[in-house]
């Protein structure tokens, strides 16, 4: 079920409402203590909670795009050694990019020639930093040929939001919140105190 | 979306042990879905070997590789001793079950003063021997690896089965133009039989049940391994009777003195007299294996 809040001001408000904080907003931007604080806590804090529950609605699947590859035959020495610059790391055959929206990588897999697919095969990855970039770039290892990435992407659109996400996030930015407008009283305790049943829910719940 | 998918039969296995959530898909890349493709396919594997499956009864020819014989042009002529022909392993083959054998597929490499069929036929004019008909018998064989025959330069070696950069598994044998009866990988649910498919969610279930809850509640995890455990048991012990009962058994009690009624005299190795589906070592069927299970036993 989609959520019944539409922007990050709704939830943020909700937010508030559990801590006990009287005032509401009218947008992040309004420039209030508890906009100001929002602002700066709200993108982690819901980027972090994508990354935590996975949840299907933020699923995405992609072509990566190819970066390096390794040699056909192998590195030779003298023939073909291998080069950071044009290689990946030893015992990986292809660097991918990491995708710009991607908050975790969930699975690496080939391109289906036939589908559905009868033969799901685990294939292993890494996420690494390669330095042979100015600047480094976030990239994708594995031994898999034209491969493809499901991952779990940034939503920010909250009417996009499965409801019990939408319900944890709360929660979660709640504890943050709390801690900033009221000195980390009660009202912070009591919002962590549920959170970890209602993460449970959401990723039950996809 | 039909219910002949591995994610409905990894979504069955989640059932099995009281896990809350479903799969959308097994390549998914949730924790569940990570979990439940490392196992599936070993599972499916190990079970398909563990019983001889009707459904998944199989009889191919066997591609050549070597002839000890030195008669067939094009292949090797390197075979460990005391085998004639050397085919590659089936890389849909799970377990040999059988390599038929009779006397249109005979060897030609009979030893000197060997009994054997005479090269002139005794009657014309009545054409090439029926193959049908004629009574089929087992054949000796044996599973093995060979480091002499590797496979082609650049060819994808790691995914595929029996075939390594340094050789490759074989079947070794004393009969010419071989096929195999074997178990093969069936990957289509649909193609499954129920028995099957309710083991293979068993097994699958007692493989995942302890890592997927290991986080939650490990002892119910273990809990619910042993009762899964116990169910593959119940389903093995059904298909193994099954087999017996629907076809011809998988077990065969080769007898010495029926054996040397259908063979010539013996002559230094070779074995088995002119019908070529003698010899030393190797045996005339391959019998289902052992399962491993997940506590550790094996049934």
């Amino acid at each position: 079920m989609v959520a019944s809040l539409q922007s990050a001001a709704d939830i943020v408000n909700v937010s508030l409402a559990r801590v006990g904080w009287k005032q509401q907003i009218g947008s992040l931007y309004d420039g209030s203590q508890a906009a100001q604080i929002a602002l700066n806590v709200y993108g982690q804090t819901r980027d972090e909670m994508l990354r935590k529950v996975n949840p299907d609605f933020a699923m995405r699947n992609i072509a990566m795009t190819l970066l390096k590859s390794a040699p056909p035959g192998g590195y030779v020495p003298a023939v073909s050694p291998w080069d950071p610059t044009t290689n990946p790391p030893v015992g990986y055959l292809f660097e991918y990019q990491y995708p710009a929206d991607c908050l975790k990588a969930r699975a690496v897999k080939p391109m289906p020639i036939f589908f559905p697919n009868v033969d799901p095969r685990p294939y292993v990855f890494a996420i690494d930093n390669d330095n042979y970039y100015t600047p480094p770039k976030r990239v994708i290892l594995c031994n898999v040929s034209n491969a493809l990435l499901v991952y779990t992407g940034r939503v920010t659109d909250p009417s996009t939001m499965d409801v019990m996400f939408v319900e944890a996030l709360t929660e979660a930015l709640g504890e943050k919140l709390a801690a900033a407008l009221t000195g980390g009283d009660a009202a912070k305790f009591e919002a962590s105190e549920s959170q970890g049943e209602t993460i449970a829910a959401a990723a039950e719940q996809g | 979306m039909s219910d002949y998918l591995p994610t409905n039969v990894a979504n069955q296995a989640l059932d099995a042990i009281g896990w809350p959530d479903v799969l959308g898909d097994i390549e998914g890349g949730s924790r569940e879905a990570q979990i439940s493709l490392r196992a599936y396919r070993q599972c499916l594997q190990q079970l398909l070997r563990a019983a001889n499956w009707s459904f998944a009864r199989k009889q191919a020819p066997l591609q050549l590789l070597a002839d000890a014989s030195g008669n067939t042009p094009n292949v090797g002529t390197q075979v460990p001793q005391p085998w004639i022909y050397e085919y590659e392993y089936p890389t849909d083959c799970m377990r040999v079950r059988f390599i038929p054998w009779n006397l249109n597929n005979q060897a030609d490499l009979v030893p000197s003063n060997n009994i054997q069929i005479p090269s002139t036929p005794l009657v014309t004019g009545i054409g090439q021997q029926p193959w049908l008909g004629l009574r089929i018998r087992p054949a000796r064989f044996v599973v093995s690896t060979d480091f002499n025959y590797p496979p082609p330069g650049g060819s994808q070696t790691w995914d595929v089965q029996g075939v390594s950069p340094a050789g490759r598994t074989v079947i070794l044998t004393n009969v010419r133009y071989a096929t195999a009866g074997y178990t093969s990988l069936v990957l289509y649910p649909n193609l499954w039989d129920s028995l099957f498919r309710a083991a293979l969610v068993a097994y699958l279930a007692s493989e995942i049940a302890l890592p997927i809850w290991s986080k939650l509640d490990r002892n119910f995890g273990l809990k619910v391994r042993d009762e899964q455990v116990a169910i593959v048991k119940a389903k093995l012990i059904e298909a193994r009777l099954l087999d017996g009962n629907e076809g011809v058994p998988s077990s065969d009690i080769a007898v010495d003195w029926m054996r040397t009624r259908r063979g010539g005299g013996n002559w230094n190795g070779w074995g088995g007299g002119w019908d070529g589906a003698g010899g030393e070592g190797g045996s005339y069927w391959g019998s289902n294996d052992s399962l491993m299970l997940a506590n550790g036993a094996t049934f």
